[in-house]
């Protein structure tokens, strides 16, 4: 009989499993980070114990959260890397392959319990074999590196690593019984690190209230462990990562027993060490040690749940309006009268933009995160098509949103996918050209301006004006001949379109390229494709710094008032008479020798303006995406920041709109979509 | 509602698992027991023989009892505790504060 929890706890639980998850997360993409970067070499002591602790700490943590399916493979994995950095068994150069397979099954249980996805236990259980295979096949081997005479003796590390006495006193954070932390792991967890029959756990209660006035989910026990060990300090700390901070745990140390030293001489000092651990579920997430920051980390860095920052952006972007509402007010006050007032708003306009920028710069994440993970799918396809590729990142630590961050890993993933299936030739094909048979993928970041570009550069065979435009032909898309370049890269991107004289199951399905497109469109991005035959392709994604507030100029087309991005806004004008033409039925304004077509944003959004004649109103003159325009509005409002809503979510898709506002006053403005008007344009 | 009476006040059996999610329904029955204790009780034996899972929040709850019934005059025992319960007694530290007994 079981009583079901609260709504209330479970949501704790959830959100301290949430913790774990994402802990196993970070150590899985460690761990198959280092193995990447060792290709098929031996990991060196350091490396291998990296590997290690990140294995240990993934069992250890799915122990206790009573994950036990995790502790399978990641036990066993444990075990090999164990017996190959204690040097027991040799190391082989398939075991790389192995780990970051036994990687892939722990990522799939990890994605199981956290994003309830299907788990093949089929793959579990063959990676648990394979590797239970390798240490079994190894333990016949000689140990490699040793002498022939210290083969048959015990491991060199074991050798040096005395065991000695620890006493541990554990008093829990009080939330512990409901965290769903499992005392019985831990407790099993450091028996393991015991020398057999040298371990004791002694629990004590801290105070003895009346029954009826406990709360029994409160825990009021204090733990005391002795054992002894050969395991490093690290090793003990790595037990309670989940769950102590430093105030919470204190080891005494004493002196190994080592039976070699000569009688006599003084009796070594005890020595207790406050433990460096770590805190994952601790009420103040800014305290040191507090959400699982690892050793040096501890000032740098702590978690903060996304919803708070999130939280947090939106009540700038409200006090943004309510500054902007001040403001539209004192305008119409009496500089002197009010002086005092206004130089009060000078501040709080200045302090707000000071508050928006630290707010802002709390979502910004390196791009290293996604990143990271083309290695791997990179040493993957690679070897699955048969090609010789060195992948190159620069701009690791260029930052953008983390909302980007999430969006922009799948076009970014199918675009190097794309290179390395369609662009990057094979060794011999290479050869041939007089190119080295190793490719080179390059994925670059930086910042230019207001916007975040990522570049994907192959030194492939570059793309293939003729077959694009035989393949756009032949699925009905509409091209010519007198096509420019840049305009036959762009047909790439239409729906079905793929050149691929083979399906493949990488990147010939013929989907993609136009997902890649909307993906990035729909983020504020665009991409671009620069490309020379022979010698390889680029192409460049562009993306908004952030998606949560910008720089905009409010103006009025009737009743209505539209948000105008100011970084597409190169000046406005009212045109005189001798500037408009008509140019094949469409109003078009001369400015310095170069006709811009006009956009009237009345006929586009069918609306009642007063002003439907370009000569009687103002003309903003816009450029996005290497493309100029001239916008028809009644009058010019205010150029300010605003918070940037999804009309997605809160009404519906408005095309030539990139989102709405909320004004100063209270009402809702669409923000403009420059490259979508053009678009939209041309088509009425 | 009137308070409960136990015909067997010296007796007392649990059953199921001793567990944190169990934690709040065990907490009021063993109070009622606790009340229902008359004072100078002498020896009180808690039958475990039913219970099939105990955690060390269970543990703790037991242990409270435990004490509280020392300090109304009772000598408490654990009984019958099958050898999985008893083992994870002992692993999680509870063996003294449960005066566990060793097994026969």
């Amino acid at each position: 009989m079981t009583t079901p929890r609260g709504e209330n706890e479970t949501v704790d639980l959830n959100r301290f499993n949430q913790v774990f998850f994402e802990e196993c997360a970070e150590n899985l993409a460690e761990m198959e980070q280092i193995l990447i970067s060792l290709g098929d070499r031996e990991p060196d002591p350091e490396q291998m114990n990296a590997i290690f602790r990140a294995a240990h700490s993934i069992k250890g943590g799915a122990g206790i959260f009573g994950f036990n399916d995790m502790t399978v493979v990641t036990h066993v994995m444990e075990s090999l890397l164990d017996r190959l950095r204690n040097q027991e068994i040799p190391f082989a150069p398939g075991m790389i392959d192995l780990f970051l397979e036994a990687g892939d099954a722990i990522a799939m249980q990890l994605a199981g319990h956290r994003e309830g996805k299907a788990v093949d236990q089929e793959v579990i259980d063959g990676v648990r074999a394979r590797l239970q295979q390798a240490i079994d096949a190894g333990a016949g081997a000689p140990a490699p590196g040793l002498p022939a005479d210290q083969e048959e003796g015990p491991p060199q590390q074991e050798a040096e690593q005395l065991p000695r006495r620890c006493r541990l006193a554990f008093t829990p954070d009080p939330e512990i019984f409901t965290r769903g932390i499992r005392m019985e792991s831990i407790v099993a967890e450091l028996a393991e690190l015991a020398e057999p029959g040298e371990f004791h756990c002694n629990a004590q209660l801290m105070e003895l209230p009346e029954l009826a006035e406990a709360d029994p989910e409160r825990c009021l026990t204090r733990w005391e462990f002795t054992l002894l060990t050969r395991a490093s300090l690290e090793q003990i700390l790595d037990v309670f990562m989940f769950v102590a901070d430093e105030e919470q745990l204190q080891i005494e140390e004493d002196e190994p027993v080592d039976r070699r030293t000569p009688e006599g001489e003084p009796a070594p000092e005890q020595g207790i060490v406050p433990a460096a651990g770590r805190r994952v579920y601790d009420s103040n997430e800014t305290a040191p040690g507090a959400f699982g920051r690892r050793g040096n980390e501890t000032e740098a860095s702590f978690r903060v749940n996304v919803t708070k920052v999130d939280q947090l952006v939106n009540q700038v972007g409200e006090l943004l309006i309510t500054q902007a509402m001040l403001s539209q007010i004192a305008v119409g006050l009496d500089p002197i009268l009010h002086e005092t007032l206004q130089r009060g708003l000078v501040q709080l306009e200045r302090n707000t933009r000071d508050l928006q920028g630290s707010v802002m710069s709390i979502r910004l994440v390196p791009i290293s995160i996604v990143f990271n993970r083309f290695p791997r799918l990179v040493r993957d396809i690679a070897a699955k098509l048969g090609k010789q590729v060195e992948l190159k990142t620069a701009g690791d630590s260029t930052e953008l949103d983390r909302g980007l961050i999430e969006k922009i890993a799948d076009p970014l993933g199918h675009l190097v996918r794309n290179a390395l299936d369609h662009g990057l030739e094979t060794p011999e094909t290479r050869a041939a050209c007089g190119k080295s048979p190793t490719g080179t993928l390059q994925l670059s970041a930086s910042q230019v301006g207001g916007r975040i570009v990522i570049d994907v550069i192959d030194d492939g065979a570059g793309l293939n004006r003729d077959k694009i435009l035989a393949k756009a032909l032949e699925c009905g898309i509409p091209c010519s001949e007198a096509m420019t370049d840049e305009e036959v890269w762009q047909l790439i991107f239409a729906p079905g379109f793929s050149t691929a004289s083979e399906v493949t199951d990488l990147s010939g399905r013929g989907v993609g390229m136009d997902v890649v497109m909307k993906n990035v469109q729909a983020i504020g991005g665009r991409v671009q494709i620069a490309s020379e035959a022979g010698k390889g392709a680029r192409f460049t994604i562009s993306l908004p710094l952030t998606l949560a507030i910008l720089e905009g100029l409010s103006v009025a087309v009737g009743e209505e008032k539209f948000i105008i991005p100011l970084n597409v806004v190169i000046e406005s004008l009212q045109p005189k008479p001798e500037q408009l033409k008509s140019v094949n039925g469409r109003d078009v304004v001369l400015v310095r020798g170069e006709y811009l077509p006009i956009l009237k944003l009345h006929r586009i959004f069918n609306l009642e303006a007063e002003v439907t004649e370009p000569q009687r109103g103002i003309l903003v003159l816009t450029e996005a995406d290497g493309e100029r325009g001239a916008i028809l509005v009644d009058a010019l409002l205010d150029e300010q920041q605003v918070v940037v809503k999804s009309i997605e979510t809160n009404y519906r898709r408005v095309d030539g709109s990139a989102g709405a506002t909320i004004l100063g006053d209270g009402r809702v403005a669409l923000i403009l979509d420059l490259p979508e008007l053009f678009t939209m344009h041309k088509k009425l | 509602m009137g308070k409960k009476v136990f015909v067997n006040k010296a007796n007392i059996t649990l059953e199921g698992p001793l567990t944190v999610e169990r934690a709040k329904e065990l907490h009021l029955l063993l109070v009622e027991r606790l009340d229902g204790m008359p004072e100078q009780a002498g020896g009180a034996a808690i039958d475990l023989c039913r219970v099939d899972d105990i955690d060390a929040c269970g543990c703790q709850l037991l242990a409270l009892f435990l004490e509280n019934l020392k300090r109304r005059g009772a000598a408490p025992m654990l009984t019958a505790a099958p050898a999985a319960v008893r083992e994870r007694i002992v692993t999680l530290g509870f063996g003294e504060l449960l005066a566990l007994q060793p097994e026969p």
